[in-house]
């Protein structure tokens, strides 16, 4: 295996738990607060889920490269399929944004239009990182 | 010019070394597409900038003008490149050419297009993360959502310039 693809599915088992820990973090609060869903303070719970999920796929890359230190850690072959990958996870990405710019024109809560992106970015990395690990196991079309 | 009793779709001609290129439709719309981008964008930079400057921020009305540069960029794209299509058929016709076979999409168009779209993607995560951050920050709504729509626009005229780079230059960078 090489440093993108243990790096992919590292990635994959991160953004679950935060993804899973901050809706975790905001339902508790609703529930124990007996708030409606949107009064809720996510700013704090989203913002500590992104940076510290970031932090810890940025410590495992570097422990995998570290790993792999004097090695060729990538080839055009991983270039190619991060690329082409991470162009199927903006696809959906764009998705994220168009449905997020009509709520704004609708004049929605901003507590669910960030939560459409958030909810929307975790999908679009998932589609980035089943794309790669389909790539890597049967190749790209 | 050539006989046109078979059905198969004709081969496009076989330019001669003096002669001009054709431009097939895909690089047409690509062109087409940075004007009606390019415009629309800047037509609604124009209508809200002098808002921002003179209202305070809450009752900048941005939502009509964003609409109207959405449908309109749209509208623009598909009737430029119905235009395009139809000047370039007359000219091909003019010429003595099969505007069919000459403006059709091959395998080059498609292999640019993807070329493009790998190379102009990152638009599209700035776009989400950066208004994920600025929902966060709880700014006004104009912020967010132009924000989007104006960095959207820019991937979109990026991804025409790829394009055209590429039909007029090769596959670089």
């Amino acid at each position: 295996m090489t440093v993108t693809e243990r790096t992919t599915i590292v990635g994959t088992i991160l953004g679950l738990v935060t993804f899973l820990a901050f809706w975790t973090v905001i339902i508790v609060r609703a529930v124990t607060d007996d708030v409606p869903l949107q009064d809720v303070e996510w700013q704090g719970p989203m913002l500590t889920a992104i940076l510290v999920g970031g932090a810890l796929y940025a410590l495992s890359y570097g422990i995998f490269a570290w790993q792999a230190r004097g090695t060729r850690r990538s080839d055009e072959r991983d270039y190619e399929i991060q690329r082409y990958a991470e162009s199927a996870g903006a696809g959906v990405a764009g998705l994220g944004s168009l449905a997020a710019l009509i709520m704004l024109t609708l004049d929605v809560d901003t507590f669910w239009v960030a939560t459409t992106l958030f909810t929307v970015g975790y999908l679009a990395s998932l589609v980035n990182s089943g794309v790669t690990i389909a790539a890597y196991r049967q190749g790209m079309p | 010019m050539n006989g046109s009793e078979h059905k198969l779709p004709r081969e496009p001609h076989r330019p001669a070394d003096d002669e001009p290129t054709v431009m097939g439709m895909d690089e047409r719309a690509a062109w087409v597409q940075i004007f009606a981008f390019a415009i629309t964008t800047g037509a609604y930079l124009a209508v809200v900038i002098p808002r921002v400057l003179n209202d305070p921020i809450d009752e900048v009305e941005w939502v009509v003008p964003l609409l109207w540069a959405m449908g309109l960029s749209i509208v623009a794209t598909i009737l430029g490149s119905i235009f395009a299509g139809i000047g370039g058929a007359i000219h091909l016709t003019i010429r003595g050419l099969d505007p069919d076979s000459e403006l059709a999409s091959d395998s080059r168009d498609k292999a640019i297009a993807r070329h493009a779209r790998l190379r102009t993607y990152w638009a599209t995560p700035v776009v989400a993360l950066g208004a994920l951050i600025l929902a966060m920050l709880d700014v006004d709504t104009f912020w967010i959502g132009s924000f989007i729509y104006v960095v959207t626009s820019i991937g979109a005229i990026a991804d025409a310039v790829v394009r055209i780079r590429a039909y007029r230059r090769g596959f670089v960078g």
